[in-house]
């Protein structure tokens, strides 16, 4: 605990802050205030942490999870010297909408719907933030929050919802390029019959979630970047999605190919995993590209 | 503190974390003592694929086919509960077919969410349309159901569906999860149902028809206490 007095910025105007601090050191001030909300938010996400550890992001789908979360952490603690004691920033109105989302937290964890009881952590985090240094902080973190917003797991209805047709997408548009180039292939449904082989494109395949941790690591690039135009980063952003559908299309092609040439047991093996990374890379080098590109067009950062 | 030197009526910052910390950490603290009081409470075979019968009224089982049933891997991954399901296929002499799906398990597993026929339908690439809740006359008493409509190329269905949970009919809205967290307030064990049964044909209201002479006979032929837990009424 410091025991150094200072002047808190009681007067109400920023121009009367000591300014003789760094922003490291006006930081350090707010340490015992972090390690109170960081304690709340701990015991806050108990249970569900320890149902994601044993469930949904224990499972390959969405182990990216986790790196999303202490990645959008790092994001927070770059800026960490904007979050300074300002009581006239301070919203009380951030304490009065904390109540109903605690209590629909509450809820969530009786019925076991992870997908809100993820999502009111991260609002009661941003809330509770929001109480203690009002929300002029939390703008410049903005884009951390929306980095944190892609560990919530998406409801299993939109899932099963948005599954199929981007497997069906991803079968028809694998299996238009090896008939292109001149390959025996039918298809039926989301199955692709390759010469002797089957190929069944699974729900994994669909690029799902594949996009999710994509857009994630992307979320974190275009942090990295700093860019200061919005059109920049919306069109960054946006072209995630249609980015890594295509990676996702490219992947089952290198499995089709790998089956194909080398065999099922190469297809199904340790070669099954080199495809994800492939498409990975193809995905994140694609982002760069165009980002690249941008940079040529002289589009402002 | 530092909030020490605060002027008269200034709530400081490490006041202020204190107490939004606090509060996360009492709603933490709440949910995890009644959720493990529920979690503790696990449900158990109830014997389901001898409550169902195999023949139904004029109805015969044929154990070459099965229903459309949820993705293997998307069972495992959101639901390690426990959980047991009956999918089986009736033929009458006539030549009409019905399918049949009863699941158990708690009611928080994510068992009626996977299994509700609005979603398993869609996630194997149905197009589901004209869902709509009815009460559904048995020979005993109404049953909420929800009827719905899918298609997929060639096949369609028309699907008749309810749940209960500790026997109660929960329909699938909001009343489902003011269900839910009924049984996981009294933190006792109680068993959650999905019932559904499907014909392949066209959306007339003949086939819907067809379904619930089908689970009126079904439930015609359980004992008060089986029909109280798989449709709420005695």
């Amino acid at each position: 605990m410091s025991s150094v007095p200072y002047l808190p910025a009681n007067t109400g105007l920023d121009t009367n802050r000591p300014v003789i601090q760094t922003p490291t050191e006006r930081f350090g001030q707010n340490r015992l205030a972090l390690v109170a909300l960081m304690l709340g938010i701990a015991v806050l996400a108990l249970r569900t942490g320890e149902r994601l550890a044993n469930g949904l992001w224990s499972t390959e789908e969405y182990a990216y999870s986790p790196m999303i979360l202490i990645a959008a952490l790092y994001l927070v603690w770059r800026k960490r010297h904007v979050f300074i004691d300002d009581r006239s920033r301070a919203s009380i109105v951030a304490a009065v909408v904390l109540v109903p989302v605690l209590a629909v937290h509450a809820i969530s964890v009786l019925i076991n719907n992870i997908t809100v009881s993820v999502a009111t952590i991260l609002i009661a985090a941003v809330f509770s933030a929001a109480f203690v240094w009002g929300w002029r902080p939390l703008r410049k973190v903005g884009f951390a929050i929306a980095t944190a917003a892609f560990c919530t797991p998406l409801p299993g209805s939109v899932v099963a919802a948005i599954t199929f047709p981007l497997k069906m997408f991803v079968s028809r548009a694998a299996t238009k390029v090896l008939s292109l180039v001149g390959m025996p292939v039918e298809r039926q449904g989301v199955m692709i019959e390759l010469g002797n082989y089957r190929l069944l494109v699974a729900d994994a395949c669909s690029g799902l979630q594949s996009m999710f941790s994509l857009a994630a690591v992307s979320m974190v690039y275009i942090a990295l970047m700093d860019y200061r135009s919005p059109i920049r980063t919306s069109i960054l952003i946006v072209a995630i999605f249609p980015i890594s559908v295509m990676a996702n299309v490219i992947r089952v092609l290198a499995l089709a190919f790998i089956t194909y040439f080398m065999g099922d047991a190469a297809g199904q093996g340790f070669l099954h995993g080199f495809a994800g990374i492939l498409m990975f890379a193809v995905a994140f080098g694609a982002l760069m590209m165009l980002d690249g590109i941008m940079n040529r067009l002289g589009v402002a950062e | 503190m530092t909030d020490a030197v605060a002027v008269p009526g200034y709530v400081g910052l490490t006041r202020r974390a204190v107490i939004a910390g606090g509060g996360m950490a009492i709603a933490g603290a709440g949910s995890l003592l009644l959720s493990a009081r529920h979690q503790a409470q696990e449900v158990s075979s109830i014997g389901l694929s001898a409550i169902v019968p195999l023949t139904i009224g004029a109805w015969h089982n044929d154990p070459s086919a099965v229903p459309v049933l949820p993705d293997e891997t998307e069972q495992l991954s959101i639901n390690r509960a426990y959980e047991e399901t009956v999918s089986r296929f009736y033929r009458r002499a006539d030549g009409a077919i019905v399918m049949l799906v009863v699941a158990h398990g708690r009611p928080d597993s994510g068992m009626l969410a996977i299994h509700r026929p609005a979603t398993c339908y869609t996630a194997q690439g149905f197009t589901v349309s004209n869902s709509h809740m009815t009460t559904l006359a048995t020979p005993f008493a109404g049953v909420e159901a929800d009827e719905l409509f899918a298609v997929r190329d060639e096949r369609q269905e028309p699907i008749v569906s309810w749940t209960t949970i500790g026997g109660r009919q929960t329909g699938f809205g909001i009343s489902q999860k003011v269900e839910q967290l009924r049984a996981a307030w009294t933190g006792k064990r109680i068993d959650a149902i999905l019932v559904r049964a499907s014909t392949i044909g066209p959306d007339t209201p003949a086939n819907y028809d067809l379904l619930k002479h089908f689970l009126g006979d079904l439930l015609r032929g359980l004992t008060p206490q089986q029909r109280q837990l798989l449709a709420g009424i005695a």
